[in-house]
């Protein structure tokens, strides 16, 4: 499959060039219509990361400062957090308790389209708040950047929404529905501020500063802050490391989850 | 093509547990194509882990099983079977259209949605959401799925549940039609009237064990024993004498007498007994029945 499909194939199941592809994507709408639809979902995780950016970096920031690129770097993540932890977490153990995800899988659907939708609906909506939050700081808080640093930056933030779908993947296989809930708050929150998406880890004990290094919420806002000149001096080879080693933890740890039969 | 002639489903010798309890013991059955094969059997019969292997959800502890030639829960068992399953609620949030549509895109000889969404009579609901629907038109939409790909092998995991009569009569008549289109139908039910209603063959199942294979008429009169409860001057030896009856007892004055006819015991009681007086006729649960049955057998 090529990306020419993508533009041609309409969204009817008569008559889908590439019919595997004609699948994924009309399970992928579905998902993101599913999400449109759930204001609950919707309105927090989309408007958080940007009423907190016009709070921080353009109420509250002093004149001058440089808390305007420091809080993009960070909320970039933040973004990313919210509709991969919730959406994709929260929302599979939600369909995993309520037989959906059963179905699906007893379906002709193939395994990864499911989890590619909710990915991609996960993907779409951080853009989303993305994008909005690149517009707060370029037209609110007058945050100049050279073209390549807001599209690395862009990059880094969009990545982020793959380690944060895989741990909630892991959450909403491994547990029910309502303690998925509780756990994807309590994970929400505590990547979030442990990992110096809400404040600058400077500002913590040297305790939870070494903490904040087994988590991959600091390593992608560290890798942000680097790409925009804020960074705190690690190497950023190090960081992707991390990264790619997070991705790997949660990716293998979902799989084996997913893998187990009756779901 | 030559795997018309296979059966939808072949077990053999299949066995499963859950921990350390037994849910099916040695099963062997082969389910046809063109016929509707109802599962009956009270809850914890084996039902729905029968359906489970047939679906790949699950994998047998000895035995084996193919599900339309394939191995269970693989994609080419997958695009040939629809499924509605006991308890799948859908998203909410979707229309009725917009789901029927999402699952006709799995299968590659689907039906049109609006066909599929009439012929379980939601015309008029097709465009509201799955979540403000009421329980018998979720179950409807539930079916839907299973029926929209035209699928080889219909699977339905007690699918009447929650429906009313009407709809009841609209589902059978579906499930009917793709059972002469040439598929074959697995159904469970514990409702002895709904296999009897709808099925070409009854597998009664009892504690993880076929206790009966034949067809609905068959297995009726085997278990649809009735339940006669009276105020008689006749004696409860003389009862007992009366055509059909398998046990009379007595309690706080009233006769009760189990019958496998009650027709035929009533008339000869009534012309023995011109006063019997405060009569009940009830039909003994599958429970009740397969209890009977065990025991008959066991003897």
């Amino acid at each position: 499959m090529n990306t020419i499909d993508i533009v041609t194939t309409p969204l009817q199941p008569s008559s889908a060039v590439s019919p595997r592809l004609g699948v994924y994507l009309r399970e992928i709408r579905a998902e993101i219509l599913r999400s449109l639809r759930t204001p609950a979902f919707l309105v927090p995780t989309l408007a958080m990361p940007l009423g907190f950016y016009t709070l921080f970096a353009l109420v509250l920031a002093p004149p001058g400062s440089d808390t305007g690129v420091y809080v993009l770097a960070t909320y970039g993540v933040l973004a990313a957090l919210g509709p991969s932890l919730f959406g994709f977490g929260a929302g599979i153990a939600s369909d995993r308790d309520s037989g959906i995800l059963a179905l699906k899988r007893i379906s002709p659907l193939p395994p990864g389209a499911f989890l590619a939708a909710r990915l991609a609906s996960a993907a779409l909506f951080t853009l989303v708040v993305l994008i909005g939050l690149d517009a707060l700081a370029a037209f609110g808080a007058g945050v100049r950047l050279p073209a390549h640093a807001w599209l690395t930056l862009l990059a880094v933030h969009l990545l982020s929404v793959l380690p944060f779908c895989l741990l909630g993947l892991c959450i909403g296989l491994r547990t029910g529905a309502s303690a998925a809930m509780a756990l994807t708050n309590l994970s929400f929150i505590g990547l979030a501020v442990l990992g110096g998406l809400w404040m600058p880890l400077s500002m913590f004990p040297p305790a939870l500063q070494h903490f904040a290094l087994t988590l991959p919420t600091y390593h992608l806002s560290a890798l942000a802050l680097q790409t925009v000149g804020l960074g705190n001096g690690g190497d950023a080879r190090i960081h992707g490391l991390c990264v790619v080693g997070f991705i790997g933890l949660f990716g293998g740890l979902a799989w084996r989850a997913w893998s187990a039969r009756t779901l | 093509m030559n795997k018309l002639n296979l059966p939808a489903i072949e077990a053999r010798g299949v066995s499963h547990r859950y921990g350390k309890v037994a849910s099916l013991g040695g099963i062997d059955l082969r389910i046809e194509r063109g016929a509707i094969t109802a599962l009956l059997g009270p809850n914890g019969a084996g039902k729905t882990t029968f359906v489970n292997l047939v679906l790949g959800r699950t994998r047998p502890d000895a035995g084996s099983i193919t599900t339309l030639g394939a191995v269970p829960g693989s994609a080419v068992a997958r695009l040939g079977s629809g499924v509605m399953l006991q308890s799948a609620a859908l998203a909410a949030q979707l229309t009725v259209r917009e789901h029927v549509g999402l699952f006709a895109g799995y299968y590659p000889a689907a039906l049109p949605v609006a066909a599929v969404i009439a012929r379980v009579g939601l015309e008029q609901q097709a465009d509201r959401r799955y979540g403000s629907l009421s329980g018998g038109q979720q179950r409807r939409v539930q079916f839907a799925l299973a029926l929209c790909g035209q699928p080889d092998l219909l699977v339905l995991d007690e699918p009447t549940v929650a429906l009313d009569a009407d709809s009841r009569r609209l589902t059978w008549a579906a499930i009917r039609a793709r059972a002469d289109a040439g598929a074959a139908v697995l159904l469970t039910t514990h409702l002895l009237e709904e296999a009897e209603a709808l099925a070409d063959r009854v597998v009664l199942l009892a504690g993880g064990r076929i206790v009966a294979d034949a067809t609905p008429r068959t297995i009726k009169a085997r278990i649809a024993e009735q339940r006669i409860s009276c105020r008689s001057d006749l004696a409860l030896d003389q009862v007992a004498q009366l055509p059909a009856v398998i046990a009379a007892t007595s309690s706080e004055g009233r006769c009760i007498v189990r019958t496998a006819h009650a027709e035929r015991t009533l008339a000869a009681w009534l012309a023995r007994d011109p006063n019997l007086e405060d009569l009940e006729i009830a039909r003994a649960s599958l429970e009740e029945a397969l209890a009977q049955l065990l025991q008959k057998e066991a003897a």
